[in-house]
């Protein structure tokens, strides 16, 4: 039998988590500690466990990925760096359900997301995640405010609700002057905002960032990852992002390398500023590209 | 080596093209089965020769009228792929094809494509133009006798003449997509997205609402002025603007139509906020600006389309229903006397009198005796076989009908007209009737006796006039008739020759008024006074009328064969010599039945096929647009699938957008045709009451399969784009 996608208690549905719902009361930025990466607590938001994906028949077979193994906790601003074809964009549509696993196990929230049905996976994606690609994907035809509606009237989340939801999440991020402009009226950095503000509007167990700042200036990526903080800070959304500027992974609290399918090594930020994180990153990157630092 | 490009390219474009090749197919097989018609009359053994001769003309002519529209559809169809793939043709040249080289592969293609189309559709239309021979047969109400498959080569030589015409419009329109566009547009065609112009939503929803307006305003001054059938310039002008105000209305309409529907569900907060409403309303009002012109010359067609298959088909069925009381004799003639002013002009043309001493032509005195009139016609005049029309022969029963002209001799004005009647019972003249003309021509006048004795011969009781009694005669249906029945049941006084009438039925006896056989009602009004008043106002004869039905024993076919044979006609003469009158329209039971069989037949026929191509290409339009609309979405759909939507959700959204495309258009003509043809159907009821019956209901059934497919079609082609476009990212 088909389920009905349309649940009257979806928001309870995400339920296991902690942290209040969005963003009614967002928490004061003087309570929570600027940097602290939150250690792993009991249960880790993401949890992946021993994955493995291969690609092509018997006789021409790739790994992707061989064996990745990490988790991530509640709150945490984790970032993932490697070349191109180190497999980082196959571990991200692994993790958000787009691709599916070859072996292993991907936990989100504690619920094994490798096995399940299609049309459970639907509602689990509009539920669990939210999603930053690098080029904003926003449906042109519709305003900021529509864009960023749009994953809460999916869920159908009653009206006015959805409208004090969309407006207080674009207040935060500073983009409530683009709300009734259409994409093509924004700048790249103001469209990836409103990216942002539509993948944390529902308040998602878990927000995919792939490449986000792969398409803006600098100026712009500063911005948009400003944002990110504020997301992570204020909200304690829990963020991964994938990317392979050193500069926009120095904002995270920790940074996983990958290289040929594998992790090879992890980064936390720690205490330090974000400056001395980026020289660290800079380093492990330089070690990494044996081959040429250009690489990444 | 080009060659093998194109066919390569042919068959991965296999889905642009499949679009392009279903209507080009579809429109060959019509093109090729509607002109055997004059095969498929031929087999169906339908006995007027004349029949297939005009129909294949007309056919041949409505062909090429209808393969311009569907080159339009053509070229329409094929910018649809071109769009689509200016970026590979971009690449070759960046390859370093040449631009010759680049327009030889896709004329290619195009040729592949037609050429497929035309065996295609040849096959199709050799199918279907085998079954339509049974379907013309019951059209004409005839049997098969002798059936074989057919092959028409000029209707394959017209068929291909049409083809290659739409080609080479087409390939025109392609090579100078190719010769004009530069590499760097071409090679970043795919990336160009549409502008989306939006428009405010208030704007649009006002045009909407003018549009709306304008409309309306049509429908009432329609209602009010009619149709002009007198062709007078006030009246074409009046009508040309009503024309103009609807076109223009139905146009605002739909540019208006999605920022209404916009607006208004935007009002309704829980509606809009709600799924993936806004998202339909949006894609619905970003399309806007491409498809709201099409929609409004679609609602048109549509309009055309309706109007002319059921108008025409409820012609034929009102002459079907009305035959039988048409015929009520095995034969009927006439004889038409000429009038005071008609001798006048005969006479003093010496090429028609011969000059001294040559005819003479006169008023009648009284109606001749028609039966002994037919005696002077020949039969095979000018062989050695020549005799005597010979009526008497095979006549069993007869009668005579004798009417007079209720214009007195002498005397300027009618006893008794229509126009006087309309203002006694304050009713409007009939639609089609002028008043100018109505006004000096009066009832046909007829003896109570003469009346009595027809009555007789039908097997009716006589009616009794007595001294100041009348009644009227009509068989021309509801127009004339509502008239006519409202002064014989409101009992109006009539005054005629100093004596006043009162009626002695209270409604007009249709089954009882026809003298002639005939496919219409002849008869539009005939006032019966007593003998002694008809002999007192001293009128000339009109008409008489000989009905006749065959003597027992005569074979039918025979005696219809006799009267059948070429004779030349005999003078009409009074005692005295003089001509007075002229042979009218004669007509057996059996050729009224083939006459009535075969109009019926035609009006159906072509009917179908232009109400059939024009839904057709409308459909296909729609289609197209659709198609394309779909695929210039999907990646607004595969965000939404990404965001978590369910297919389900997206092919729901796609399925209400195509809906309001489809379903609009139709809502739109239909309301233009019903009150379009609430005008006609008064126009036609002057030939003798339409019934808008069963025949809609076929017409309505031929519809829906051929727009309702179209629609289908497009749903499922609609949804495969959105799931490839879905399934594109997930494979990444």
């Amino acid at each position: 039998m088909r389920k009905q996608t349309v649940q009257a208690d979806h928001i309870d549905a995400t339920a296991p988590r902690v942290h209040m719902t969005l963003p009614t009361t967002p928490r004061g930025g003087a309570e929570a500690p600027r940097h602290a990466a939150p250690a792993a607590t009991a249960q880790p938001v993401l949890d992946v466990r021993h994955v493995e994906k291969v690609y092509g028949a018997r006789n021409n077979v790739t790994r992707a990925l061989a064996d990745v193994s990490f988790t991530v906790a509640r709150g945490e601003f984790v970032g993932i760096m490697g070349a191109s074809g180190s497999g980082k964009s196959t571990l991200l549509n692994c993790i958000s359900t787009i691709d599916a696993v070859t072996s292993g196990n991907v936990l989100v929230g504690g619920v094994d997301v490798t096995g399940m049905k299609s049309s459970k996976l639907t509602k689990f994606r509009r539920e669990q995640l939210g999603f930053i690609f690098q080029d904003s994907n926003l449906l042109d035809t519709l305003t900021a405010r529509e864009n960023i509606a749009l994953p809460l009237t999916i869920s159908r989340v009653p009206a006015a609700e959805v409208l004090r939801r969309v407006e207080a999440t674009a207040q935060r991020l500073s983009i409530a002057e683009v709300l009734d402009k259409y994409p093509y009226q924004m700048s790249g950095g103001q469209q990836q905002r409103v990216a942002a503000a539509r993948a944390l509007v529902t308040d998602p167990a878990i927000i995919m960032a792939d490449e986000p700042t792969g398409a803006l200036d600098s100026k712009n990526a500063r911005l948009l990852l400003e944002c990110f903080e504020t997301m992570n800070h204020d909200y304690q959304a829990t963020v991964l992002m994938v990317t392979h500027d050193s500069f926009a992974a120095s904002y995270t609290h920790r940074v996983l390398f990958i290289r040929d399918g594998r992790i090879f090594t992890e980064l936390r930020r720690g205490s330090s500023t974000r400056q001395a994180f980026f020289e660290r990153i800079m380093e492990v990157v330089a070690m990494m590209g044996g081959e040429g630092s250009d690489a990444l | 080596m080009l060659c093998k490009l194109a066919l390569g390219n042919v068959r991965r474009a296999g889905r642009d093209y499949l679009v392009y090749l279903l209507t080009l197919t579809l429109a060959v097989t019509v093109f090729y089965a509607f002109n055997t018609i004059s095969i498929q009359v031929d087999l169906a053994d339908i006995a007027s020769e004349g029949l297939a001769t005009s129909l294949g003309g007309i056919i041949s002519g409505l062909t090429v009228f209808l393969a311009i529209v569907m080159g339009f559809l053509m070229v329409y169809a094929n910018n649809f792929i071109m769009k689509r793939r200016k970026k590979e043709f971009g690449l070759y040249q960046v390859l370093g094809m040449s631009r010759g080289q680049v327009a030889r592969v896709m004329a290619l293609e195009t040729f592949i494509v037609s050429a497929a189309a035309l065996v295609l559709g040849i096959v199709l239309g050799l199918a279907l133009s085998w079954l339509m021979t049974f379907f013309t047969a019951s059209l004409f109400k005839t049997q098969i006798a002798d059936f074989h498959f057919f092959f028409s080569i000029s209707a394959l030589f017209i068929t291909v003449v049409c083809l290659l015409a739409i080609f080479a419009v087409t390939l025109v329109f392609n090579l100078r997509v190719v010769a004009r566009a530069r590499v760097i547009d071409l090679m970043s065609a795919g990336r160009q997205n549409e502008a989306i112009r939006t428009r405010n939503p208030w704007v649009a929803a006002a045009v909407f609402l003018v549009g709306l307006a304008a409309i309306v305003v049509a429908y009432v001054r329609l209602l009010n002025d009619g149709l002009p059938y007198d062709g007078s310039p006030e009246g074409m002008q009046k009508f040309l603007i009503t024309t103009v105000t609807v076109v223009i209305g139905t146009i605002l309409f739909f540019f208006g139509l999605s920022g209404f529907l916009l607006k208004a569900l935007q009002a309704a907060r829980g509606l809009y906020w709600r799924g993936l409403n806004m998202v339909t309303m949006r894609q619905l009002a970003a399309k806007v600006n491409t498809v709201s012109f099409s929609m409004a010359m679609i609602a048109m067609l549509l309009f055309l389309a309706i109007t002319s298959v059921t108008a025409g088909m409820s012609l034929a069925d009102v002459m079907n229903t009305s035959v039988e009381r048409g015929t009520p004799v095995d034969y009927t003639t006439v004889v038409v006397y000429y009038s005071g002013s008609t001798v006048d002009e005969l006479n003093a043309d010496p090429t028609v009198t011969g000059g001294e001493g040559g005819v003479v032509f006169a008023e009648a005195e009284e109606p001749v005796d028609v039966m002994e009139m037919s005696r002077r016609q020949t039969v095979n005049a000018g062989t050695d076989d020549a005799q005597p029309f010979d009526l008497a022969s095979i006549a069993g029963s007869s009668i005579q009908v004798d009417l007079f002209e209720s214009t007195p001799r002498g005397a300027d004005m009618p006893v008794v007209n229509l126009l006087d009647l309309c203002e006694e019972v304050d009713e409007e003249l009939p639609q089609g009737i002028d008043e100018t003309g109505v006004s000096g021509l009066g009832l046909t006048v007829m003896r109570e006796s003469n009346y009595n004795e027809y009555l007789r011969f039908r097997g009716m009781d006589p009616i009794v006039l007595g001294e100041d009694g009348y009644t009227i005669l009509s068989d021309m249906g509801e127009s004339v008739n509502r008239i006519y029945d409202k002064v014989l049941g409101e009992g109006v006084e009539l005054t005629i020759g100093g004596r006043v009438l009162y009626p002695v039925q209270d409604r007009v006896n249709e089954d009882a008024s026809t003298f002639v056989n005939a496919m219409f009602g002849m008869n539009s009004g005939t006032i019966v006074l007593p003998d002694s008043l008809v002999d007192q106002l001293d009128l000339p004869p009109y008409q008489s009328y000989l009905m006749l039905n065959y003597a027992d024993g005569v074979n039918p076919d025979d005696a219809d064969a006799y009267i059948g044979e070429y004779r030349e006609y005999g003078d009409i003469t009074d005692t005295a010599g003089n001509l007075v009158g002229a042979w009218g329209v004669e007509a057996t039971r059996t050729s009224t039945y083939e006459s009535v069989d075969s109009m019926n037949g035609l009006i159906s026929y072509l009917a179908i096929y232009i109400g059939f191509v024009l839904v057709v290409a409308c459909a296909a339009i729609l289609t197209i647009q659709q198609l394309s609309g779909v695929s210039d979405a999907s990646k607004n759909y595969r965000i939404l699938a990404e965001l978590g939507t369910s297919d389900r959700e997206i092919s729901h959204s796609v399925l209400v957008q195509q809906t309001i495309f489809f379903v609009f258009p139709v809502v739109v003509g239909v309301a233009h045709s019903i009150v379009a043809l609430s005008i006609i159907i008064d126009l036609v009821e002057v030939f003798g009451g339409l019934t808008i019956g069963g025949t809609v209901g076929f017409t309505t059934l031929i519809f829906l399969i051929a727009y309702g497919g179209y629609f289908c079609v497009t749903y499922l082609m609609s949804k495969g784009i959105v799931r490839d476009a879905i399934r594109t990212r997930h494979a990444q």
